[in-house]
C-alpha cells in the first residue's frame, strides 16, 4: 500500500506571536517551527498501515526551506522518502490553489491512501484534506480516530460531536484527514534520524508539477484576506492578586458574596 | 607515550597554546542536525515517560524507560557503528548526556556509568574479538555495563586495590578475587570493567589489569542496594568475585597496564559528569526563574529584587562557563591530538561545584517551598550532592590539576630533583604517571587575533597566565619535592588554573560568536563573559597574593589540635 | 423563486441539531443588514415532519431535498445535493453553523462549486459598505479579516456558539415548505455508513453538574490529578477536563469538556490549567460563574473568565482547599 502523509510545518505552540507592520501576518524571525500536531498522528497512522500491511511511506509537504527539518523528522521515524514543493515565491492562503498543487504533486503518485491532518494550527481552516480529496476526485472521511484495511477498501470510525461516532466504508484510493490524540506517536530513534540522510527528498517546482505562474495567482479569488489582528476583549476576568494564601481567601469570598454561587 | 599538546599543562610553563582553543570547535553541521532531532526525541520521551519524582520515591528506573530509552538508541551513541552503535563524537555525546542529566539525574548516573565509564575501557583498548562479542549487546541497550575499580580500602588512593587475578597456569585462565563497592549499575549490570592485580613475572610484582566480566560468570555476585542520600533510582551496590574464571581473552589492554586504562577511563568519563552539571545548572535556572516571575511578594515578582536577580544572574554565568567549558574540552577530545586530562577535571571541578551552588540558590530563590518534598527542589539537590563526590573528589583532582600541571614545567623538574618527576605515583586514582612530555612548541603569551570586543578580557587572561607561571616558579622553587604535601598551596594554584581555563573557554566561545554574528547580536553572552572574566580574575589575583600572604598555618593548626582533642570542645557555655 | 440567504440545517435521524439555529440567526441579522430573506435547506429521507418543525423558525421558506441517498450523512449525497439546490437556488450566501459534518462535506461543495468557503467564522462585521468575516487563526489567538468579492453565492459557516440560538426571531408568518425534487442519479455515494454509535458510555453527566472543576495540560502531569480531585471534593463541584487530558488518559473521556466531549453549563466552573483553545471554550462559556486558574496571562480563558488568578496553580490551589475547607 503507497500511502502519501501531507504534513505542514507551523510556528511551535505557546509561540508568542508578533503581527508584523502590513498586518498580513506574524513575524517569523523569532518563530520557532513544528509539525502540525493532527499531521503527526497523520504520520503515525500511515506508519501503522505500512508496518501491518507492508508498501511505502511519502511525506509531501509544502513550504519555504525551513520545511526540510520536518521533513527529516518524518522521514526520521520512518517514511520513506519525501516530496517538497517549495513556494517561497507563490505563498498564498487561497486553499484552491494550494489543493491544487498538492494535487499535482499527489498525482504524479498514484497511492492508495492520502491521509493529512485534521487542521492546522495556523490558519486552521480544516479544508485543504476534504478539497485536495475532491479535486483528485477521491472519496474521504475526515476527522478519522481508527483505519481497518480491508481488501480494496478501508473501514473507518470518524468522529462526531458529543461523543457519538460514524463507522463508514470507503473503496480505496481514498483520503483521510486524521484526528489528534488517536495514538502513541513514535520517537524518531537515532537510527532512524541517521537513516534519514540517505533517504529521497524530491524538490518539486511548479514546472515539475506541470503548473505555471498563473496557476497560482490568487488574485482573481472572489475571498479577499484583510488582516491579521489582536482580538478586543470582550470581557477581562477580574485578577485576583496577592500571595496563594490571599488570593484563595479572596477568591472564596467572592465566590460566596459577588457570585453567590454557595 | 607520544607528545601531545595541553593547554592547560602549557600554562603553568607560562606559554599560551592559542592553537588549541582557539577557534571555538564546532561539530560539522550534519551532526548538529541529527543532535538537534535527538534532543527533541529525547525531551519528547521524557516528557511522556519520565517522572524524575517517582523515580526518586519508588527507588528505581522503571523497565519501560529503559526500554524506551535502549529503542531510542541512546546506549549506543558512543559504539562506533561497526560495534551496533551510532559513532558519536565525544561533543554530541555529552550534549545528549546533558539532557539526560536535566530529565533526571538518577537516569544521567545510570547511563553514564553504562557509557561514559562501563564500557569505555572496551571502547579504547578492547581487541576486535572482545568488542565484536560484546559491543552490540550493550549499544542495543540489551546488557548494561559498569566500572568495577572502587574497594573498600581503594577509593580516591585507586592504586591500592586488593582484588586479584591469577594465572592458573593449566587453562591460562585469571582467577578473580576481591571485593568492589560503590558499583553504579553494580545491581543489574551484565558486563564489567574489572581492576585486579595480577601478578607480573617472577618477582611476584602485583600490577593492575582491567579485565572483561560478565555477570554469567560463576563466582560473580552484586551485594544488597546502598540507600543514599540521592540518585535514588540508580543502582550502587558491592560487587564480589569468588574464584571467578576469567578467561585470558578478556583482558583488556596489555597486562599490567591497568591503571593506565582506568585512568584514561575516567578521564573522559568525568568529562561526562561536567557536561551533566551543565544540564542541571540549566533546569534549575529555568525553574528557579519560572518561580521568581511568578512568586509575588510585597506586589511585585520576586524576580524585581535585586538579591533575587544577583542569584539568576550567578546560575546563568556558571551555566555559560560550564557549557564553554565542557563542549571546548570534548571538541579537544574530538581533534584526537590533545592531552585534555587536566581540562577534563577542571571541568568536574567547576561543573559539579557550579551545579552545587546552583541547586542552593535555586531553593533559596523557592523559599519555604524549596524545603518542601513537593517541590522538585530539595530532589535536585540530593541528587546533585553526589558530584562533588564521585569519579575523583574535587579535593583530590584540585591535587592532581596542580601537580601535573607542575610535573611537566619541564625546566623546573630537573631542578627539584628526581623526586618530582613522578610527584603523583601517592596521589592514586587520579594519577597517571606515564603522562608523556608536552610537545614543545614556539609558544608565545599572548591570545592574538581576538575580537576587539574582548580585549579587556584577552588582557586579563595575559596577565594573569602570568600570574600563574610566576605562582608556580615561586612554589617549587621553595618546596621541591615537599610540594605534593603543600596542599593549601596546591589547591590555590588549581584554582587559578581553573578560572584561567574557564576564562579562555568563555573568551574562545565569544570571540567564534562575535566573527559569526556581529557584535550586536551576541550583546548578552557578551555581557555574561565580560561578568565572568571581572569575577574570575579577582578571584586569580587573591589566590596569587595568598600564595605567599596566608592564613595556612594557622588554618592547620587548628585543625591538627581539634583532631587531638577529638571535635570541639571549646563550649563557651556548660 | 430564489432565495438570499440559504441556511443549511443538519439533522440526525430527523432531529435538528440546534447548532443549525445558531446559522439561522446569524442569517437573520445578515438579512437585516443586508435587507434580504432567509430561507432553510434540510436535506434527508423522510424530513416532512423536520420540515414542518423548521417553518417555526423565522424563514421565509424551508427548502427540502428527500432522497434514498440522504437518508445516511454522506458528503458525497451532501455535496452532490447542496451543489444543484445552490445552482438553481443561486443565493448570495450559503451559511452553515461550522459542525464536525460541516467540516465533512462542506470543503467539498465548496471545490465543486469553485467558491470558497469562509470557514469557523466567530462574527461578522461591517466595515462601509463591505460584509467583512472574522475568523479566528493560531488557535484563536489571532483574528482574520476576510471579504467577498463579486455576487456570490459566498460560502461561510460560523463557530458553533458564535450566535445565540435564544435570539432567534420567530414572530413573522411561518415559512413556507417547498420541496425540491433533484436529479440524484448522477451522485454517485461512495461511502457506505455502517454504523453512528455513540462512544463512551457516558457514565457522567456533567450538563447535569451544578459545579464542575475542569482541568488541563497545565497539570503537567497524571499524579497532579490527586490535588485537583481534591479540589473538586471541597467544592463539591464533578471532575471534568480538557481534551487533551483525556488523550493522556489522565482522567477518562466521559470528563472531556469542549466541542468533542461535553457541553456543560454549570453555576460555577473552576477552568484550571487550561489555556482556553476554542474547543473547550465552546463547551463551557455558557457557565454562570467561570474561575481560571492559569499560568499564563494571556491565556485566552482569561477572556471568558469572571474571576482570573494568574499563578503557578500548585501554589493557589491547596490554599483554595483549605480556605474552602475553613469557610
Amino acid at each position: 500500500m503507497k500511502i502519501i502523509v501531507c504534513m505542514k510545518q507551523v510556528p511551535v505552540q505557546d509561540s508568542l506571536l508578533k503581527i508584523t507592520d502590513d498586518s498580513r501576518w506574524v513575524q517569523e524571525a523569532e518563530l520557532n517551527y513544528e509539525i502540525n500536531e493532527s499531521d503527526h498522528y497523520a504520520l503515525e497512522t500511515a506508519l501503522l498501515l505500512k508496518e501491518e500491511h507492508g508498501g511505502e511511506v511519502v511525506i509531501l509537504t509544502m513550504g519555504p526551506r525551513r520545511v526540510k527539518e520536518a521533513i527529516k523528522q518524518g522521514l526520521a521515524k520512518g517514511a520513506d522518502r519525501a516530496l517538497h514543493i517549495n513556494n517561497e515565491s507563490f505563498t498564498t492562503l487561497d486553499i484552491f490553489i494550494n489543493a491544487k498543487l498538492l494535487a499535482a504533486a499527489i498525482q504524479q503518485e498514484e497511492a492508495d491512501l492520502v491521509l493529512t491532518g485534521l487542521q492546522t494550527d495556523d490558519y486552521g481552516f480544516g479544508q485543504t484534506g476534504v478539497i485536495l480529496a475532491e479535486k483528485l476526485g477521491l472519496p474521504h472521511a475526515s476527522i478519522v480516530m481508527e483505519i481497518l484495511k480491508q481488501d480494496g477498501s478501508i473501514k473507518v470510525k470518524r468522529e462526531m460531536e458529543s461523543g457519538w461516532f460514524q463507522s463508514v466504508e470507503l473503496p480505496l484510493p481514498a483520503l483521510l484527514t486524521i484526528q489528534s490524540g488517536i495514538s502513541q506517536i513514535r520517537y524518531a530513534t537515532i537510527k532512524g534520524i541517521m537513516m534519514a540522510k540517505k533517504k529521497e527528498i524530491k524538490e518539486l517546482s511548479l514546472s515539475d508539477l506541470g503548473l505555471a505562474e498563473g496557476d497560482v495567482d490568487d488574485s482573481t479569488s472572489s475571498l479577499k484576506f484583510h488582516k491579521l489582528y489582536v482580538p478586543e476583549k470582550t470581557k477581562q476576568a477580574e485578577l485576583l492578586e496577592g500571595d496563594p494564601k490571599d488570593v484563595a481567601a479572596q477568591l472564596v469570598h467572592k465566590l460566596k458574596n459577588e457570585a453567590k454561587v454557595f | 607515550m607520544p607528545e601531545q599538546l595541553s593547554f592547560c599543562k602549557s600554562l603553568f610553563a607560562g606559554a599560551i597554546e592559542q592553537e588549541i582553543v582557539f577557534p571555538y570547535p564546532r561539530i560539522d553541521a550534519e551532526e548538529e542536525e541529527n543532535l538537534s532531532m535527538i534532543l527533541d526525541s529525547l525531551r519528547q520521551f521524557a516528557k511522556d515517560h519520565v517522572n524524575s519524582s517517582e523515580i526518586d520515591r519508588s527507588g528505581e528506573i522503571p523497565k519501560e524507560i529503559l526500554g524506551g530509552l535502549a529503542e531510542l538508541g541512546v546506549f549506543g551513541m558512543s559504539i562506533p557503528e561497526e560495534y551496533g552503535g551510532y559513532g558519536f563524537s565525544s561533543t554530541a555525546y555529552n550534549r545528549v548526556f546533558e539532557e539526560m542529566a536535566a530529565i533526571d539525574a538518577s537516569l544521567a548516573v545510570t547511563m553514564g556509568g553504562h557509557q561514559s565509564i562501563g564500557l569505555k575501557a572496551l571502547l579504547l583498548h578492547g581487541s576486535e574479538e572482545q568488542k565484536k562479542r560484546y559491543l552490540p549487546k550493550l549499544a542495543s541497550g540489551e546488557w548494561f555495563a559498569a566500572f568495577a575499580l572502587t574497594e573498600p580500602g581503594a577509593g580516591s588512593d585507586a592504586a591500592g586495590i586488593q582484588t586479584t587475578a591469577v594465572k592458573d597456569e593449566s587453562s591460562g585462565d585469571y582467577i578473580l578475587n576481591g571485593n568492589k563497592i560503590w558499583i553504579t549499575n553494580g545491581g543489574f549490570a551484565d558486563f564489567f570493567t574489572v581492576f585486579a592485580k595480577t601478578p607480573m613475572g617472577d618477582g611476584g610484582e602485583m600490577k593492575i589489569s582491567a579485565f572483561a566480566v560478565t555477570r554469567d560468570m560463576e563466582g560473580v555476585a552484586s551485594g544488597k542496594e546502598e540507600e543514599k542520600l540521592g540518585i535514588h533510582g540508580s543502582s550502587t551496590t558491592e560487587l564480589t568475585f569468588d574464584n571467578v574464571r576469567v578467561p585470558a581473552s578478556n583482558l583488556i589492554g596489555p597486562l599490567g597496564k591497568g591503571f593506565k586504562v582506568a585512568m584514561e577511563v575516567l578521564n573522559s568519563g568525568r568529562l561526562g559528569l561536567a557536561a551533566a552539571c551543565a544540564g542541571g545548572t540549566k533546569k534549575l535556572t529555568a525553574l528557579s526563574v519560572d518561580h521568581a516571575m511568578n512568586r509575588k511578594q510585597f506586589n511585585t515578582p520576586i524576580a524585581n529584587f535585586e538579591m533575587i536577580q544577583g542569584k539568576i544572574s550567578d546560575m546563568v554565568v556558571d551555566a555559560f562557563v560550564v557549557e564553554s567549558m565542557v563542549y571546548l574540552t570534548t571538541g579537544l577530545i574530538d581533534r584526537g591530538d590533545v592531552d585534555y586530562s587536566l581540562e577534563s577535571a577542571i571541568c568536574k571541578v567547576y561543573g559539579s561545584e557550579a551545579a552545587w551552588r546552583t541547586v542552593s540558590e535555586a531553593m533559596q530563590i523557592a523559599g519555604g517551598l524549596g524545603y518542601s518534598a513537593e517541590y522538585p527542589y530539595e530532589q535536585a539537590l540530593r541528587d546533585v550532592r553526589i558530584n562533588l563526590i564521585f569519579e575523583g573528589t574535587n579535593e583530590v583532582l584540585r591535587a592532581f590539576i596542580a601537580l601535573a600541571g607542575m610535573q611537566e614545567h619541564g625546566e623546573y623538574l630537573k631542578k627539584v630533583g628526581k623526586a618530582l618527576q613522578n610527584p603523583l605515583a601517592d596521589l592514586g586514582v587520579l594519577t597517571d604517571y606515564t603522562l608523556g612530555r608536552i610537545k614543545s612548541r614556539v609558544s608565545t603569551n599572548r591570545l592574538e587575533d581576538v575580537h576587539s570586543a574582548l580585549s579587556e578580557q584577552t588582557g586579563k587572561f595575559e596577565e594573569y597566565a602570568k600570574e600563574l607561571h610566576v605562582a608556580v616558579e615561586k612554589v617549587l622553587t621553595k618546596y621541591r619535592k615537599d610540594v605534593i604535601h603543600q596542599e593549601f598551596l596546591l589547591q590555590r594554584i588549581s584554582d587559578m588554573v581553573i578560572d584561567l581555563f574557564a576564562m579562555v573557554s568563555v573568551i574562545t566561545r565569544l570571540d567564534s560568536m562575535l566573527k559569526e554574528k556581529g557584535e550586536d547580536n551576541v550583546q548578552r553572552e557578551l555581557t555574561i563573559c565580560q561578568t565572568f572574566c571581572e569575577d574570575a580574575w579577582r578571584r586569580i589575583r587573591r589566590n596569587s597574593r595568598q600564595i605567599e600572604n596566608n592564613i595556612d598555618a594557622s588554618r592547620k593548626k587548628i585543625a591538627e589540635s581539634t583532631c587531638e582533642t577529638g571535635g570541639y570542645d571549646l563550649d563557651l557555655i556548660g | 423563486m430564489s432565495v438570499d440567504i440559504l441556511v443549511v440545517a443538519e439533522q440526525r435521524d430527523g432531529v435538528l441539531n440546534r447548532s443549525t439555529l445558531e446559522a439561522v440567526v446569524a442569517g437573520q441579522e445578515l438579512g437585516k443588514q443586508l435587507g434580504k430573506e432567509v430561507a432553510l435547506v434540510a436535506l434527508g429521507k423522510g424530513i416532512s415532519s423536520l420540515a414542518e418543525e423548521l417553518t417555526s423558525k423565522g424563514v421565509k421558506e424551508v427548502l427540502t431535498v428527500d432522497d434514498d441517498k440522504l437518508s445516511d450523512y454522506t458528503p458525497d449525497g451532501y455535496a452532490g445535493a447542496l451543489q444543484q439546490v445552490i445552482a438553481a437556488e443561486n443565493p448570495a450566501y450559503v451559511l452553515f453553523s461550522h459542525t464536525y459534518t460541516v467540516r465533512d462535506y462542506a470543503p467539498k461543495l465548496a471545490m465543486k462549486l469553485e467558491r470558497p468557503l469562509v470557514s469557523d467564522c466567530v462574527r461578522y462585521k461591517m466595515d462601509g459598505n463591505a460584509l467583512v468575516f472574522v475568523r479566528q487563526v493560531f488557535q484563536g489567538k489571532i483574528d482574520a479579516d476576510f471579504t467577498f468579492e463579486g455576487d456570490g453565492p459566498h460560502l461561510v459557516s460560523f463557530q458553533v456558539g458564535a450566535f445565540n440560538a435564544d435570539n432567534l426571531e420567530t414572530s413573522g408568518a411561518a415559512g413556507a415548505v417547498r420541496n425540491l425534487s433533484l436529479s440524484m442519479d448522477n451522485v454517485e455515494i461512495r461511502t457506505k455508513v455502517l454504523d453512528v454509535f455513540e462512544g463512551v458510555k457516558q457514565e457522567v453527566d456533567l450538563s447535569k453538574a451544578d459545579r464542575i472543576v475542569s482541568v488541563g495540560r497545565g497539570v503537567k502531569k497524571s499524579e497532579n490529578i490527586e490535588m485537583m480531585k481534591d479540589l473538586a471534593a471541597a467544592l463539591g463541584a464533578e471532575m471534568g477536563a480538557s481534551r487533551p487530558v483525556c488523550d493522556d488518559g489522565w482522567l477518562p473521556l466521559d470528563r472531556q469538556v469542549g466541542s468533542s466531549g461535553q457541553t456543560v453549563a454549570p453555576k460555577l466552573y473552576f477552568a484550571v490549567g487550561i489555556s482556553g483553545a476554542i474547543q473547550h471554550i465552546v463547551g463551557m462559556k455558557n457557565s454562570g460563574t467561570i474561575v481560571a486558574i492559569n499560568k499564563d496571562p494571556h491565556a485566552p480563558i482569561f477572556d471568558i473568565a469572571d474571576y482570573g488568578i494568574v499563578a503557578d496553580l500548585f501554589e493557589v490551589i491547596p490554599e483554595v482547599i483549605s480556605a474552602l475547607k475553613e469557610s
